[in-house]
């Protein structure tokens, strides 16, 4: 690349107005062991040092610390390594479905106990004769044979209060 | 994501997030224990990044943002920084910089000359080679700030190198 390009180039890059590509050719430029114009010496130790700073690399032991905290802390790892934690991570789950059908089922007897009409309340709304006819026949039967008890026992009552005023009448004379 | 793609997609990434936060925190035990934060963090919560594309932009920007939660923690702000270093409008020559900071090269002490938001993403551009949407990606910033702040870092890292290089020659 001729000079006069780099000198165009320079003064692009502090205008930020360099493309990635660009940029490589300057730092590359400034590394390389060319005569370089004087006029731009003055920027050698800056794009040496941006040069620089590029190679510099982690620590070599971060990737080992990371998978070292990574393979206590977390089961992912242990899920690709280990498929039969599989069948421990599913055992709550299934415990969770477990207690949410039998809540289900309690709820839903509860609410069919609860809705469940009672005898007494079957008796008084059922009706027990098909017509009214029947009913009131069953009405008048069950009327006169009330009926029949209480002339019944009104004619035993009678009887006795005839044997109490014999007796009375005896006691008072003697 | 298995491990092996984890390793290819995500911890291929290594280098050049390490660089990144150490830039930021300035110490290479803190931005190590950023990385590997980060990297846990990724794996731990990996069905949650379904949509990432860009793992390298993704969690740089889950390094900057640790990074600046490592230096409030220890309650050294960013802005410290430059205070701690007190370089502020001083000329740093390229082959005295061992003697006053062994631990940041000549381009780091000019670059602590620069917000910190220019000089992060000069920090991307130029040392990481990040397209200038990958940036804004890292960064959670606009495609034109990334480009303004560019434009502006390079201006003033232009007159850093030509002030420093006419105080050597004095």
């Amino acid at each position: 690349m001729n000079k006069n390009n780099i000198k165009v180039l320079v003064d692009k890059y502090f205008d930020g107005e360099t493309s990635l590509d660009e940029e490589r050719q300057l730092k590359s430029y400034f590394n390389s062991d060319v005569n370089i114009d004087a006029d731009l010496e003055v920027f050698i130790p800056f794009f040496k040092e941006i040069s620089q700073q590029q190679s510099i690399e982690a620590p070599s032991n971060l990737e080992q610390r990371v998978f070292a905290v990574i393979s206590k802390s977390d089961d992912k790892l242990d899920k690709e390594i280990k498929p039969t934690v599989k069948v421990r991570r599913l055992m709550p789950m299934l415990l969770k479905v477990a207690s949410v059908f039998v809540i289900g089922l309690s709820i839903y007897f509860l609410t069919q106990q609860m809705n469940k009409p009672s005898t007494e309340t079957m008796a008084m709304t059922e009706d027990t004769y098909k017509t009214p006819e029947e009913a009131y026949a069953a009405y008048k039967a069950a009327i006169s044979l009330a009926s029949r008890k209480i002339k019944k026992g009104e004619d035993k009552m009678k009887e006795k209060m005839s044997h109490v005023k014999i007796l009375t009448s005896i006691v008072k004379s003697k | 994501m298995t491990i092996d793609e984890f390793k290819n997609e995500v911890m291929i990434h290594q280098d050049k997030l390490f660089r990144f936060a150490l830039g930021i925190v300035k110490d290479k035990a803190v931005a190590q224990d950023v990385v590997q934060e980060v990297f846990i963090k990724i794996w731990e919560t990996m069905d949650s990044y379904s949509h990432v594309t860009n793992w390298g932009a993704w969690s740089m920007r889950l390094v900057k943002n640790k990074s600046i939660d490592k230096l409030r923690s220890k309650h050294n702000r960013v802005s410290d920084i430059d205070m701690h270093y007190d370089l502020k409008d001083k000329t740093i020559s390229p082959y005295k910089v061992t003697e006053g900071n062994d631990t940041m090269s000549w381009l780091e002490q000019l670059m602590e000359n620069l917000p910190e938001t220019q000089r992060m993403v000069m920090r991307l551009r130029d040392i990481e080679e990040f397209k200038y949407q990958e940036i804004a990606d890292a960064l959670e910033i606009s495609l034109d700030q990334v480009k303004v702040n560019l434009f502006r870092a390079r201006k003033k890292m232009k007159q850093l190198v030509l002030k420093n290089s006419e105080y050597e020659q004095k």
